[in-house]
């Protein structure tokens, strides 16, 4: 499948996203984004592909700014949790090194 | 450093800005605008390790190609530096000496009392009990604010606080400051010496020129306050002295079309400050929301009129501060803490200010005392009367809420690019939609901040160096004549 197809139909954004290359939580994270314009459900399409129904609250809403917003925000959520990892530990020592300092932090990193 | 990487990216959040850029922060709020090319190799790991934009980014730890340990030591210490706040605990404390008010405000957030109405002032047990629970707090700073209804209405009992305050304070030696929050129209000559006497501040409010004021704030003996307020006003810097009054103002439906005289008004009235304040949904604000209220998108347009206009008039060498956006350049251009209870992470409620109530009930925030004259005391954390200072600040009511107001774990919240300026107002949320929790799609907060937010850091990337001059002196909160001439300002 591609890795994201939509369609539009009786009022409702349709979004079939593929999880080989979105994984869960960004497609969690990037849906959250929309509830305070759309009516969000959220469902397992197939073994790998997740359905995201976004249905407008507001008539005025264009459907297609409403895809590019979801398609952009949901790339950005997947590069989040991408960079995210390359942190390793680091945010968490950050403020463990403001609050309750370690002594020798260079055994803490863990990246 | 891993091996397979030239360099080693640390924490940050980024947004997408309406010209083909990127807005990247780092975890203490250093910030740093990216070309969407810029920011592809900065995430790839493909940035030339000569351009400048490298060491912008070096420079603002957002990665490094050196040893990662002093980094941290470095966030860590520009963490604590950003969390200072917490250090000491409740600060300000806020006093309702009476209920009762001679003004009859449209918007009023206390359900305040009328002027003779009996059962509703401080008794001096429950003065001496407040006092000596407010010197329980471990803040070396204590800021006693009179808040009311209209203090001016329980004056006897004001002037028992500061005494009893300023007793108490040979003993514990705190730098002890007062603050009156008042109308202002029942001031006399003997009560601002006392204030003088006593070295306390007035805060009033002035919503705008006579009309709008008048409609916004009218006393219930049918009266209307504005030429008594600007003739106490003058009475009042006259025996404290000209810095010695500050005013606050609420944008109602009505001052929508007024912004610009509003600020006429202030900079007519000598104010050196102006916070551009939206409605906040309690009390009468709530009630009559069809009539006095507005959308969020529709005061964020107003306030970006109203910033550009008072920018303009500093251009002209008239000095006046909007206080919300001087205090988010201060945390955008700073490393420093700022106070601001109703914008912290974790949140300022109870533990850097706390409402005592005039029949000794202690809420978390002004807020919370609102609700629960509107029949909701979920912020209730105690009373003077009946629990300890350890029952009241470390209860576990106070911890959860808290514990859930640190928008570093809250979803959307945590990924934000405005999370270093921003904060949680849990009583607020409660407010809007019934839970203390941020749901940053659902908050009107959110909207507004992030709306002034996204402005300021416009106007930030637009470089203009007497646009700066003027974010640096408000900064400073010093006049542009006053100003270094440095390359930052």
């Amino acid at each position: 499948m591609d890795n994201i197809s939509k369609q539009f139909k009786n009022g409702v954004l349709i979004f079939k996203v593929s999880t080989e290359l979105y994984q869960k939580e960004a497609i969690l994270m990037a849906a959250h984004k929309f509830i305070d314009r759309c009516y969000v459900d959220i469902n397992p399409s197939s073994e790998k592909c997740v359905s995201v129904s976004l249905h407008p609250k507001d008539k005025n809403l264009t459907p297609d700014d409403i895809a590019l917003e979801f398609c952009n925000e949901l790339l950005d959520q997947q590069v989040r949790l991408n960079i995210e990892k390359s942190y390793g530990n680091i945010r968490d020592l950050i403020v463990k090194q403001a609050f309750q300092p370690v002594e020798n932090i260079r055994n803490e990193i863990k990246i | 450093m891993n091996a397979t990487k030239p360099y080693q990216l640390f924490p940050f959040e980024f947004m997408r800005l309406n010209n083909n850029k990127r807005l990247v922060v780092n975890e203490v709020g250093e910030h740093v605008f990216l070309a969407e090319e810029d920011f592809q190799k900065l995430i790839n790991h493909t940035l030339d390790h000569r351009s400048s934009t490298f060491f912008d980014l070096k420079a603002k730890h957002i990665l490094t190609d050196t040893a990662i340990a002093p980094v941290i030591d470095m966030l860590a210490i520009k963490y604590r530096t950003k969390k200072a706040f917490l250090y000491n605990f409740t600060s300000l404390h806020m006093v309702v000496p009476t209920l009762r008010c001679n003004s009859n405000c449209i918007y009023c957030q206390v359900s305040k009392k009328n002027p003779d109405a009996i059962g509703f002032d401080m008794d001096k047990r429950t003065v001496e009990n407040t006092v000596k629970m407010i010197f329980s707090s471990p803040s070396p700073a204590i800021k006693i604010e009179f808040q009311g209804g209209e203090p001016l209405l329980n004056f006897r009992i004001v002037k028992y606080i500061v005494k009893y305050a300023e007793k108490l304070n040979k003993i514990h030696g705190k730098h002890l400051t007062f603050v009156i929050c008042t109308n202002l129209t029942l001031v006399t000559h003997e009560i601002l010496k006392f204030l003088k006497r006593h070295n306390i501040s007035i805060s009033t409010s002035l919503d705008g020129p006579c009309e709008l004021h008048n409609k916004n704030r009218p006393l219930q003996s049918n009266e209307l306050s504005y030429d008594r307020l600007i003739s106490n006003i003058k009475l009042a810097r006259g025996i404290l002295g000209p810095g010695s009054v500050s005013a606050l103002m609420t944008t109602t439906r009505y001052s929508l079309d007024q912004m610009k005289e509003i600020v006429d008004e202030y900079v007519r009235m000598g104010f050196q400050y102006i916070f551009i304040r939206s409605l906040n949904p309690y009390g009468g604000a709530k009630r009559e929301s069809d009539t006095m209220s507005y959308n969020m998108d529709e005061f964020v347009k107003k306030y970006k009129d109203t910033l550009n206009y008072i920018i303009e008039l500093n251009l002209r060498g008239t000095y006046l501060i909007e206080s919300f956006s001087s205090l988010l350049l201060k945390r955008i251009l700073t490393p420093f803490s700022t106070g601001f209870v109703d914008l912290q992470s974790p949140a300022g409620t109870g533990i850097e200010g706390a409402v005592y109530d005039y029949n000794g009930n202690v809420y978390v925030s002004d807020e919370g005392r609102m609700l629960a004259a509107m029949g909701d005391p979920k912020f209730l954390i105690g009373n003077v009367n009946s629990n300890s200072h350890k029952e009241i600040f470390a209860g576990s009511k106070l911890k959860d809420l808290i514990a859930n107001s640190c928008i570093e774990c809250l979803p959307i919240c945590c990924h934000c690019a405005f999370r270093p300026y921003c904060g949680a107002d849990p009583v607020r949320n409660y407010a809007e939609y019934g839970d203390i929790l941020c749901y940053a799609s659902l908050s009107q907060t959110c909207k507004k901040c992030k709306g002034i937010l996204l402005y300021l850091f416009e106007l930030l990337q637009s470089e203009d160096k007497n646009l700066n001059r003027i974010f640096w002196s408000w900064i400073n909160r010093k006049p542009l004549q006053e100003l270094p001439n440095c390359e930052a300002c």
